[in-house]
């Protein structure tokens, strides 16, 4: 027997440092998943209070529009009378419809974009493959420089304060989320509103260039009537004044004397 | 003297269970690895030792420079996008079993 005692010390140790380790990293992996599982958990609740809210903002924004629609009918109620308050009457209409209060309608055109639907090929870059945010902020900027008077995409009006903006996977239109396909609706002479898209440089080449080169679909289509929803959103002023100073002179980058 | 090995894995279990050591998520494949190089080791020194031909300096070297190499595949594998640490489990644990068959056939010969 050459084993000596020193051996079995030895192996011992091994022995302890292996049922040591082995514990530490059983625990480690219990943590991790204890840590996934949470992190699922409240992924889980999250979605669960935008969805939520989401649906309660639907609410608020039905009644909000019936609300407006009252009180539309009992404005023309009382502008069908006398001069002074048919003038009135008339001209809060116009404001409405300038502030995207009133769903509107007219000739123009509807651009209809959709991501590319095959999957990318293997290597490919795949947010070439899809439309973004920029690429409808594109459009609806081309379309307002053509002399657009109103624009809606996918049912949300661009109203004042109205942004356009990439959330995860999906883009935000009045804090609503929307989807491939986008359907970008504008009220406009159409030929100008046609005539805009090969002529303003990004816009032609997300719709000749990009489109063909990486399978979006993009077509524009001219209508003698589309119809563009009223903005379901609030424009009640929190901090706003009007300016009652009329000497105060506005200046600004541009403005100032030379 | 036979059963000391089994208590020391059994007090390092203890050990680790009472310490409640938490291993940063990103070293938690290091220590497994290691763990692996361990286990391996431990049973090629039992084998080593009922075959009579235990050498503790072959036996340390032979743990400390399995757990350095296989540390170093790991941390390359990590750095090139490939799963180069199952080379150092595929090594240990077919090693293991090897000699796991052969601690068998020694004790039950």
């Amino acid at each position: 027997m050459t084993a000596g005692r020193h051996h079995y010390l030895i192996l011992t140790g091994f022995a302890f440092l292996l049922g040591l380790g082995a514990m530490v990293a059983f625990r480690a992996n219990v943590a991790a998943e204890e840590a996934a599982g949470d992190q699922g958990e409240r992924h889980d609740q999250l979605v669960q209070i935008v969805e939520r809210l989401e649906d309660k903002k639907q609410y608020l924004e039905e009644s909000l529009a019936t609300l407006r629609s009252e009180v539309s009918r009992r404005e023309q109620q009382a502008a069908s009378g006398r001069g002074l308050s048919r003038t009135y009457g008339q001209e809060l209409e116009q404001m409405r419809m300038a502030a995207g209060l009133v769903a509107l309608q007219g000739p123009g055109i509807e651009i209809t974009l959709a991501d590319n639907p095959q999957p990318p090929e293997l290597g490919q870059d795949p947010n070439n493959y899809i439309i973004h945010d920029y690429d409808v902020r594109i459009l609806v900027n081309a379309l307002w420089l053509a002399g657009a008077e109103a624009v809606s995409v996918n049912g949300q009006r661009i109203a004042q304060g109205t942004a356009v903006r990439c959330v995860g996977t999906t883009i935000l239109v009045n804090n609503t989320r929307i989807g491939s396909p986008f359907t970008i609706l504008a009220i406009g002479d159409p030929v100008r509103l046609k005539n805009v898209l090969s002529l303003d440089e990004d816009a032609r080449l997300l719709l000749e260039q990009y489109s063909k080169l990486f399978g979006l679909q993009a077509t524009v289509d001219v209508h003698d009537e589309i119809l563009v929803p009223a903005y379901a959103g609030s424009l009640t002023p929190r901090v706003l004044q009007p300016l009652t100073d009329e000497a105060v002179t506005v200046t600004g980058p541009g403005k100032e004397a030379p | 003297m036979i059963y000391l090995p089994l208590l020391g894995l059994l007090l390092g279990v203890a050990i680790g269970y009472v310490v409640n050591y938490e291993v940063p998520p990103e070293y938690a494949r290091y220590l497994s690895i290691a763990v692996l190089a361990a286990l391996d080791s431990t049973l090629g020194g039992v084998r080593a030792m009922l075959e009579r031909t235990f050498n503790d300096r072959l036996f340390i070297t032979g743990f400390i420079s399995n757990t350095i190499l296989a540390a170093l595949i790991t941390y390359l594998g990590d750095r090139m996008g490939l799963s180069l640490y199952l080379a150092a489990v595929i090594a240990f644990g077919v090693r293991i079993f090897q000699n796991l068959a052969i601690v068998r056939r020694l004790i039950l010969r």
